[in-house]
């Protein structure tokens, strides 16, 4: 798939992810990789950036197997972007495909 | 690229975020690894899968706003870098070159002028504030926005001794509405407790037989609406306690701000 196409959904799926419950990283790429094929490299700066922007909080969270996992929670702030991406993207999603079904119609 | 050589050349690139940021992407990205390989991959594999190290740093340093950069040595705050100069600038640029000793110079060098230059206009301020009380002649200072208006009135008074007068009188003031306040509390703590005791009285005369259900009824509105007279009175008590009367260092502090 088209790496730009992957890059501009990606925000939406990690919020969507976060949003059914708190999860950590790997678990988030993992999940995500099963989706889309997708590189890591590009999913923890967008964690950290989230964080950043306040759309997630995280917490410590001891593991059976190995060292304390940090997990992600979506904050208010967080639910309202996920929200207004879904609607853009609906938009988006519903607008390219009326324009490729009208293209193939006259072409 | 083994695991060790991946986080030490990691912690290379991203060395100009605060130490707990590195620690914590370091952290992270040796739990991925480890993780991948529990699953069942080499590290060098889950290594490869992270793509590009210039772009996954690139990546990593855009996410940060230039407020979390690591401050110069001997710069006690982080945050006076305006944030269109932020590392994203830097992650935009060539990459291999973005943690160069002379960017970090650079970045060091303008954090350090825009802090001199703060502190000068902080100093100009103090010093024309300060000159402003003295042309006052004395007047009181107020604290911006204050609505009290005995502290208003106070703060007109011109010269040393009417400050000290006004401050005085505000004083008084605030000793006669507390102690006003404490007799009304007590005047409506002891009706309370009169109405209550009339409302078991009643109840008690009322399953005697008698017709003082109504007298009942009454007693326990009274004493409810008495009861809470006297939270308000207790919290009017509390608030005119803790009015702030400003020392005159205070009333400076305050000028300077203002």
């Amino acid at each position: 798939m088209n790496s730009q196409f992957k890059k501009g959904v990606l925000e939406l799926m990690v919020l969507k992810t976060v949003r059914r419950r708190d999860v950590y990283g790997y678990e988030l790429v993992e999940t995500i990789r099963q989706a889309i094929d997708v590189n890591e490299g590009t999913i923890y700066p967008l964690l950290k950036r989230l964080t950043n922007e306040r759309y997630f909080e995280t917490y410590l969270r001891e593991s059976p197997e190995g060292p304390p996992r940090k997990y992600y929670h979506i904050t208010a702030a967080g639910i309202l972007q996920l929200d207004a991406l879904e609607r853009e993207w609906d938009e988006f999603h519903n607008s390219v495909c009326e324009f490729l079904k009208e293209m193939n119609e006259r072409g | 690229m083994d695991r060790q050589q991946f986080l030490s050349r990691l912690q290379q690139r991203i060395a100009i975020l605060d130490e707990v940021e590195q620690t914590d992407i370091i952290d992270e990205y040796a739990q991925h690894i480890d993780l991948e390989v529990a699953n069942g991959k080499s590290q060098e594999e889950a290594i490869a899968e992270f793509g590009d190290f210039d772009e996954l740093v690139a990546e990593i340093l855009s996410a940060y706003p230039s407020a979390e950069l690591k401050p110069a040595e001997g710069d006690a705050g982080g945050g006076d870098l305006p944030q269109a100069a932020g590392v994203a600038d830097y992650a935009q640029g060539d990459a291999s070159a973005m943690l160069s000793i002379g960017d970090k110079l650079d970045l060091m060098e303008r954090f350090s002028r825009l802090k001199d230059a703060r502190e000068r206009r902080r100093q100009a301020a103090v010093a024309a504030a300060a000159q402003a009380t003295d042309v006052a002649d004395g007047a009181v200072a107020t604290p911006a926005g204050s609505k009290h208006p005995v502290l208003k009135s106070a703060a007109a008074l011109p010269g040393k001794g009417a400050r000290a007068t006004g401050r005085g009188i505000i004083w008084l003031v605030r000793v006669a509405l507390v102690v006003c306040l404490a007799v009304l509390l007590l005047f409506c703590v002891l009706t309370a407790l009169a109405f209550m005791v009339g409302f078991g009285v009643s109840i008690v005369m009322g399953i005697q037989g008698y017709p003082l259900i109504g007298i009942a009824l009454l007693c326990l509105g009274l004493g409810a609406i008495v009861c809470g007279l006297a939270l308000l009175l207790l919290q009017g008590i509390r608030k005119t306690h803790d009015w702030k009367r400003l020392s005159p260092t205070q009333e400076r502090t305050v000028t300077e701000h203002v």
